[in-house]
């Protein structure tokens, strides 16, 4: 393009059309077109962020409440569903020919009856001995 | 510049005066789509990415406001199984631990009143609640010996059955051997109903004795039962205390 001698000038060139103004209604529909792709765009963009971080919140949320309470506890509560589930089960079952067999028992349960029983000898204890203490001759 | 040539529209003074060559081209550069196509695809690739967008709002309002409940994921608080959405989970979370919290608290208070020798007050709804525990084995206790009478209900009705049908035979038959054979059984059926009847009395019957739901042995370390060792059957309910 640096002036080559080789090219020759243009000689003919076709004249330019008429000069015809601008639509003014094509150029604002235009307009709205793309601010409405954008606007979309946008807005999709944001929900989606949204959306996203709500399911990574929800999982954080999730996991912070699975630190308590332990399996032991768990399964206290795991265990009274299967009472709650096995009466139904065999209350809806009228052709059994044998009883059923309860569930056994979880560890912290068990160690919960064995307490409860223990207080409960452990205040009759007391009582007779407060018994005999008051009926016994000076 | 030559009175012959006609001047070209839009091209600067400059650039007709100076005698360089001019390349007009028409349409677009080589390798460059036409202007229709080269919109189109721009309104495609925007409206997929609109798309995206709209999608990964779709999976991510799915995974946490998902309604449903998983049926073969064990859940101690819905009958139908474990929610599937997040939301949900992490509500079903809150229950249990709404409904299980200072479990271990009530434990160790019960065991410091057994050590000081006083009577307990300790009380917690999951265990002695209207809900709790100690109702629910009382009602399962309860539900065994509405089974178990009712066995002893259907064997004596078989046996009854049986005797009212020997009798009728008995009041029909008129030959003495037939007669002698139906006293047999008669009194063989009155036997078998005495016999069950003084089982059902007495609960004399071992394979028809109600095992008290309070009084069964503890679950075993391997057992895969949720309620026994939820940590086994249900790894991913629980998260690993870290260690200081």
């Amino acid at each position: 393009m640096n002036g080559t001698p080789e090219a020759e000038p243009v000689t003919q060139a076709r004249p330019a059309p008429p000069h015809s103004g601008i639509n003014w209604a094509a150029l604002l529909v235009r307009m709205l077109a793309r601010v409405w792709i954008v606007l979309l765009l946008l807005a999709g963009a944001a929900f989606g962020g949204v959306a996203v971080t709500q399911v990574f919140l929800r999982q954080a949320e999730l996991e912070q409440l699975r630190r308590e309470p332990g399996p032991n506890a768990y399964a206290i509560l795991a265990y009274r569903a299967e009472l709650k589930r096995q009466i139904e089960a065999i209350s809806s079952n009228r052709s059994a020919d044998s009883v059923p067999t309860p569930p056994a028992r979880p560890v912290l349960l068990e160690e919960i009856d064995l307490a409860r029983a223990r207080n409960e000898s452990i205040v009759q204890s007391t009582r007779s001995e407060s018994l005999g203490t008051i009926s016994a001759p000076p | 510049m030559p009175e012959n040539e006609e001047p070209i529209s839009g091209l600067p003074e400059v650039l007709r005066d100076s005698n360089r060559p001019i390349i007009i081209y028409q349409g677009p550069p080589p390798g460059q789509l036409d202007p229709v196509t080269s919109n189109a695809i721009g309104l495609l690739a925007w409206l997929l990415l609109l798309t995206v967008c709209l999608v990964v709002i779709g999976i991510a309002s799915w995974t946490v406001w998902n309604p449903g409940h998983d049926e073969s994921r064990y859940s101690p608080i819905y009958a139908d199984g474990q929610p599937r959405g997040l939301a949900n989970r992490a509500e079903e979370r809150r229950d249990i631990n709404a409904l299980t919290s200072g479990l271990v608290q009530y434990v160790e208070r019960i065991q410091a009143d057994n050590f000081d020798r006083r009577r307990t007050n300790e009380t917690h709804a999951l265990i002695d609640g209207a809900d709790g525990v100690d109702a629910l084995r009382r009602e399962w206790d309860e539900t065994c010996r509405r089974v178990r009478a009712r066995v002893y209900d259907r064997r004596i009705g078989d046996l009854d059955t049986r005797l009212s049908e020997a009798r009728r035979q008995l009041r029909l038959t008129e030959d003495p051997t037939q007669r002698e054979a139906l006293d047999a059984s008669i009194a063989q059926l009155v036997l078998q109903r005495r016999d069950q009847g003084e089982r059902r009395r007495t609960d004399s019957d071992p394979a028809l004795r109600c095992t008290s739901a309070a009084s069964t042995p503890a679950c075993s370390l391997t057992s895969q039962d949720p309620w026994c060792n939820p940590e086994i059957a249900r790894p991913d309910e629980f998260v690993p205390r870290r260690t200081p």
